[in-house]
């Protein structure tokens, strides 16, 4: 061996070896053990609410430390919204999970069903305060709160409380409802306000329309979640369980078929301007552009639509015909708004928003839901709510809300009263994804009738996700 | 004698190598061969979702193969293999088409071809997000400019509903967007190869007659052959693969659906997007089943590209 190759030889051996001290150092480390006075928190705040969120925290550290007179950190992480569920799976493995996540509310059911939270319903704190589930949901905001409870085996927990709710109401363009108002009054409608039942959203777009200008009455969502306003107006049912948490699917119902055909009724009525579709002008590109005169859309489009200087107002979005609501015998959520709201007591929406959880892992579980039990209180989530424009998810803080800097956020609070959870489905992905997109596609395509959908919904939720539910079960 | 001394000394020499691989091989063995035996043990075992995510691995079941004959029986997994292939063919014989017709014409010194080569290079810098986008507006059926020609050639309907939402034309427009985005990086290869042919074969050409058709055929591309067995099986990896493209162009829904043998398919869920959507949904011992596969496939159509495709001695 020459003396270079000696000398390479020598430096290599030496690399290695250092590479093998740091691997040997790594391992021996105590990796994840963390300190039980530090609550690590996983959000998915912007960078104005993390803003309002770190005043929060620090007054809570400060309200621990007067109380107990010991020290507590709440060490926030930013995890981006569409990546947190995935980083918490893999930090899962490692058990390097947070203490408390702030999380998509639908993927709560994948987590619990995975044993990956705690149970908040069985923790000491949380019989103390509420006593039970039913109990702590008259302080909250129900369609969000029933988002953490999750059936798991038959045993139904509560697994997250509601920390950020958000739902979509109908906007219309009030400017293009005022240059057709002599057509709309001529048709026995009235232009100064939005429609109040789907057939009669219908007629307001039949006069709105005008295809050669390429304006449309209205413009219609192709995704699952946009659309459940439709499928929980008519109670449209997902999934139900049995005793044992035997999960089967509830699509093929006259309430079902009722939903899907009003959904093809919208798309087919000449009324819709193929917002729909691939590479069509969406929603919200198409309101901003003054193309469609009505959208279902949420509260975060507000100041794009207000920037752009639209004149636009918001509603509740419209309710079934009084022929469906005898025909399905459709339930009002508050039946003494009927007479004041007629068709519109009936209205419904979807709810979307975050939920916070406590990890399996977590050292400090107590401390956990008192800072959650904190974020979720009414003073936080009443300047939560007046400094950011968002709904308060307690109940308590809708009450004489200052609301003067966000003049449309009442409208959306009266939606979420009528808003339903998003039904507690495992693997919401591949339902959203593989089985609800492909075939409402061909529905709207008119390719396929309502009843026809409906029979293959049912069996794609059976075939590719009722079998994982209750494949470990048998 | 001579034998053994020689044979001592080779031995010798691959201890005095083994030091220096040894770095390359723990790289390889931490980071490719142990996730590759790893993957393969997953493909037997089937995560439920009732499993622990913080035992994930270890909760999981013992199917043996099962997973594989899952996915063999499951329309869907069978659907996008078939899509692939048909994306396959969409994108690699035109892509190689489409490199060399740029190198053959641009591979002239002429005033301004050094900014048309880097002009049809430049899409294949661009992230396909953008790429994608930029093909959103193109076939927008409301004022897209794809639109607009259908509408000029008289194509109403179509132009009206839009290439992306007709299930037959998702794939072939998906696979043009990535023909024209990669034409420019083969090109450059092509480019590279055709410099590297002796101009003394085409001068004898040139004695013997050859018009440039013939010498086309019969030099310059069995000369460019070890480049287009690089295209093709790259192409084939890359349609294996493909996600983004699929992603970005139908909007993460997997194209337009259609009915197949009394099942709903979308016209876009080629395998590498599926894989995605599989692995995405916790389903880790199928998607690793999915993988390998895949991987068998790249295999043997790799090695028929290769068979077909060698330079002959």
């Amino acid at each position: 061996m020459t003396s270079i190759a000696k000398r390479i030889l020598a430096r290599a051996t030496a690399v290695l070896a250092l590479m093998a001290g740091l691997l040997l150092l790594a391992a021996c480390g105590n990796g994840g053990e963390r300190d039980t006075n530090t609550i690590e928190v996983w959000h998915a705040f912007n960078a104005e609410e993390t803003s309002v969120f770190r005043k929060i925290v620090a007054e809570y550290e400060a309200d621990w430390k007067k109380r107990t007179g010991e020290e507590i950190v709440i060490d926030l992480k930013y995890v981006s919204y569409g990546d947190m569920f995935t980083k918490l799976r893999t930090a899962a493995l490692g058990e390097l999970t947070p203490d408390v996540a702030f999380m998509d509310s639908i993927k709560v059911t994948d987590l619990a069903l995975g044993q990956a939270l705690m149970k908040i319903d069985e923790m000491p704190a949380f019989k103390r305060r509420y006593g039970t589930i039913a109990q702590a949901r008259e302080e909250f905001v129900g369609a969000s709160f029933d988002s953490g409870i999750v059936n798991r085996k038959g045993v139904v927990n509560l697994y997250a409380y509601p920390v950020q709710t958000t739902t979509v109401a109908l906007f219309w363009n009030r400017e293009m409802f005022r240059r057709k108002a002599n057509e709309l009054r001529a048709a026995g409608l009235d232009p100064n306000r939005a429609p109040r039942d789907w057939d009669e959203l219908t007629a307001y777009g039949k006069v709105l329309t005008d295809e050669a200008a390429g304006v449309y009455g209205f413009g219609m969502h192709g995704s699952m979640w946009f659309n459940f306003p439709i499928f929980n107006m008519y109670r449209m049912e997902f999934v139900q369980y049995d005793e044992k948490g035997r999960a089967s699917s509830a699509v093929n119902s006259p309430n079902g078929l009722a939903a899907l055909e009003r959904l093809s009724t919208l798309a087919h009525s000449g009324i819709e301007g193929g917002a729909w579709k691939r590479s069509a002008l969406g929603p919200d590109a198409g309101f901003i552009n003054r193309k469609y005169a009505m959208v279902m859309m949420g509260p975060w489009m507000v100041e794009s639509f207000t920037n752009a200087g639209l004149d636009f107002d918001i509603s509740l979005i419209p309710g079934p015909t009084e022929e469906e609501v005898e025909r399905l015998g459709l339930e009002p959520e508050y039946p003494d708004l009927v007479e004041t709201w007629g068709q519109l007591a009936y209205s419904s929406s979807n709810v979307g928003g975050q939920s916070g959880v406590i990890m399996r892992t977590c050292e400090n579980p107590e401390a956990a839901l008192e800072f959650l039990d904190y974020f979720t209180s009414e003073p936080v989530q009443r300047r939560w709510a007046s400094r950011l424009g968002q709904i308060p998810v307690r109940r308590a803080a809708w009450k004489d809300l200052d609301t003067s800097k966000y003049p449309f956020m009442p409208k959306f609070m009266d939606q979420l009263l009528l808003a339903r959870r998003i039904p507690q489905i495992p693997l919401y992905g591949i339902l959203e994804s593989n089985i609800f997109t492909p075939e409402v596609d061909l529905l709207l395509q008119q390719k396929q009738t309502p009843q026809q959908m409906l029979d293959n919904l049912e069996k794609a939720m059976d075939q590719n996700i009722m079998v994982r539910v209750n494949e470990s079960l048998d | 004698m001579a034998r053994k001394h020689r044979e001592h000394i080779s031995i010798r020499q691959d201890l005095e190598a083994a030091p220096f691989l040894l770095p390359f091989m723990a790289v390889f063995v931490v980071f490719i061969g142990y996730p590759l035996f790893y993957s393969l043990f997953i493909s037997l075992y089937r995560v439920t979702i009732y499993s622990d995510f913080y035992d994930l691995f270890g909760t999981m079941e013992f199917v043996g193969l099962g997973n594989y004959v899952r996915i063999f029986q499951d329309p869907v997994f069978l659907w996008s293999i078939f899509l692939t292939m048909v994306y396959a063919l969409l994108m690699i014989a035109p892509g190689i088409a489409m490199s060399l017709a740029l190198a053959l014409m641009l591979n002239r010194k002429r005033r301004g071809f050094a900014l048309l080569r880097s002009g049809f290079f430049l899409p294949n810098v661009f992230d396909i997000y953008v790429v994608g986008v930029i093909w959103l507006l193109i076939y927008n059926p409301k004022g897209g400019l794809f639109s607009v020609l259908l509408h000029w050639a008289g194509v109403h309907g179509l132009a009206d509903s839009g290439v992306l939402n007709n299930p037959w034309l998702v794939l072939p427009a998906i696979a043009l967007v990535m023909v024209l985005k990669n034409a420019g990086f083969g090109m450059i290869l092509f480019l590279t190869s055709l410099n590297n042919i002796s101009s003394s074969i085409f001068e004898a050409a040139d004695v013997d007659g050859a018009n440039p058709w013939q010498k086309l055929v019969h030099i310059t591309i069995p000369m460019l052959k070890p480049t287009i067995l690089f295209l093709s099986i790259t192409g084939l990896v890359g349609s294996l693969n493909a996600f983004a493209e699929i992603y970005a162009l139908t909007d993460d829904t997997g194209g337009t659906s259609v009915r197949v043998l009394d099942t709903t398919l979308q016209s876009g869920r080629i395998s590498g997007y599926h894989l995605f959507k599989v692995f995405n949904e916790s389903m880790y011992g199928e998607a690793a089943a999915i993988s390998f596969v895949l991987l068998g496939i790249a295999i043997v159509v790799a090695f028929i590209n290769f068979k077909v495709l060698s330079p002959k001695d």
